[in-house]
């Protein structure tokens, strides 16, 4: 079978398929299954530990990065993974949220990781609430080296910043994509004032309308048990994927007058932009897509 | 959009007039001021059907012009509808953005709206009316009388095969989507919404209140003709 899309932007990058300890315990004889762009995978750690990931019988060139696996599924020589640098300093604690299957287009799951408007009405008491509403003027540019979005000087009032914040704060935020799938949230930390944590989101694109969205902690934080971290993601990702799946058209339109942009809207506009500049065609709605 | 050409288009044409007319899409007490939008489905195009705070129904595309999440999904403030996602505020009878939360300081640019459709009520039906205007297109419905709602029934056949039972069954066509019969020897009014190619909702009016006794000899009539008009072929 082969991957349902040609896009060299999805083909020609690397994309996680999971958390690396989901292969575990398994086998070339009994290997641990999964889907991506609308294919079977099979996964198993050999012998020596090395993860393997097979499609159409053919292994796939695989990097074991961040806790997560990630596959590349083009003919082209696999280029460098991108750099996550916070995931290996000392005192942070990882903690992997695990997936959460998503009814639309990767590319809006993005959008919506990038976007602080919708806090006070989606994740009311949390990270936003009326009539803190205001999202102040911020920038975003390309990196000329990486080629990755930045959004900068962000910030926005929160109610309940994280599992462990005590009271509101003026959360201090930049983001930051790696990928078209991948994308990654500093924020102010509470438990290490002048420090910020990391939220790492990797998209796993089904196909052009379904998604599994892993979620990834990079934190400050000694109190909280994983399990409490875990179900924060969790409460504010339920939030999301509703709103997520009413969306219509499902795919991301890069361009023309269905939606409507203002200033404050600038992250997703850059990564529009950023998009149709690639050429982006996976996930996205043309006049053409169903 | 793209379901509303092809859809209909022919809905129309399979209804004794080629021209876009009036549909019903709910009973008008199904619709209070300062409740929720109700999300319905009229030629596969979805709508927002909302009463503003001023009395006035609304029937608009149930899609946020910001990032097309369902309008029915959000708030009714007064003569405004929220958009569940970001708060973005619409004027009833325009459809115009009027607030946009996240930039409260800023005026919000006029092209911002929603798009919206003709409607009216009209012996306790609410109809709406699928292209910029209606222009002096013929009242929905020709003959009103004082009529009672009953209930509102989806049946899983397409216009054209309902039409051909509801004549089977004795109804007559007063006007497109109009039917004049009896249920259970009970003089009824029926009026079919089209709401996608596949299927139709049956909106049940009597002439007066039946008794509580009969009403649910009436409900059961009803069912029952849903039941035989799912039993038909495809015409």
């Amino acid at each position: 079978m082969p991957f349902c899309t040609e896009d060299p932007n999805v083909r020609n990058d690397w994309l996680t398929i999971g958390a690396a300890r989901a292969l575990d315990g398994h086998t070339p004889k009994r290997p641990w299954h999964t889907r991506l762009l609308d294919n079977s995978l099979m996964a198993w750690r050999d012998t020596g530990g090395k993860a393997s990931v097979q499609a159409d019988g053919v292994r796939l060139p695989t990097l074991e990065r961040y806790g997560y696996l990630w596959v590349w599924t083009g003919d082209g020589p696999p280029r460098p993974m991108f750099e996550l640098p916070e995931f290996a300093e000392p005192g942070r604690r990882i903690v992997d949220c695990g997936g959460i299957g998503v009814a639309t287009s990767g590319l809006r799951v993005i959008e919506n990781f990038l976007d602080m408007g919708h806090f006070p009405y989606i994740h009311t008491g949390t990270l936003g609430r009326v009539p803190h509403t205001e999202v102040a003027p911020y920038r975003t540019h390309v990196d000329a080296t990486t080629g990755e979005i930045w959004a900068l000087d962000c910030h926005f009032f929160q109610p309940q910043a994280s599992a462990s914040a005590a009271g509101g704060i003026d959360a201090q935020y930049r983001y930051r994509v790696m990928q078209p799938f991948t994308a990654a949230l500093y924020k102010s930390s509470p438990n290490r004032p002048g420090a910020q944590d990391v939220i790492g989101l990797f998209v796993q694109p089904l196909d052009d309308e379904h998604v599994i969205a892993h979620v990834l902690l990079v934190y400050y934080e000694d109190q909280l048990s994983d399990a409490s971290m875990i179900a924060f993601q969790h409460m504010i990702f339920g939030q999301d994927k509703p709103i997520l799946e009413s969306q219509r058209p499902r795919r991301l339109p890069l361009s023309g007058p269905l939606e409507a942009h203002m200033r404050c809207d600038l992250a997703s506009t850059t990564y529009r932009r950023w998009l149709r500049q690639r050429g982006m065609r996976f996930g996205v709605h043309t006049e053409e897509t169903p | 959009m793209r379901a509303e050409r092809s859809l209909c288009g022919s809905e129309d044409n399979a209804h004794m007039s080629a021209s876009p007319h009036w549909h019903p899409v709910a009973s008008a007490q199904h619709l209070r001021a300062g409740e929720n939008a109700v999300a319905t489905l009229l030629c596969d195009q979805p709508l927002a059907l909302w009463r503003s705070a001023g009395g006035s129904v609304q029937a608009w595309e149930d899609r946020c012009p910001h990032r097309s999440v369902p309008l029915s999904l959000g708030r009714v403030q007064g003569d405004r509808l929220a958009c569940a996602y970001h708060g973005w505020q619409y004027a009833a009878l325009d459809g115009r953005c009027v607030a946009i939360p996240a930039m409260p300081n800023q005026a919000v640019p006029g092209k911002v709206c929603v798009k919206t459709y003709p409607v009216q009520e009209c012996r306790g039906m609410v109809w709406v009316f699928l292209a910029q205007t209606a222009g002096d297109a013929p009242a929905p419905d020709p003959q009103p009388q004082d009529v009672c709602f009953l209930r509102s029934l989806s049946v899983d056949r397409p216009m054209a095969q309902i039409d051909a039972a509801l004549v089977e069954a004795g109804f007559a066509m007063q006007a497109p989507h109009v039917w004049i019969g009896a249920l259970d020897d009970f003089p009824v009014r029926l009026y079919a919404q089209a709401a996608s190619a596949q299927w139709c909702v049956l909106h049940l009016f009597g002439k007066q209140a039946p008794a509580d006794a009969h009403r649910q000899q009436l409900f059961a009539a009803m069912r029952s003709l849903r039941t035989a008009i799912e039993a038909t072929q495809e015409v």
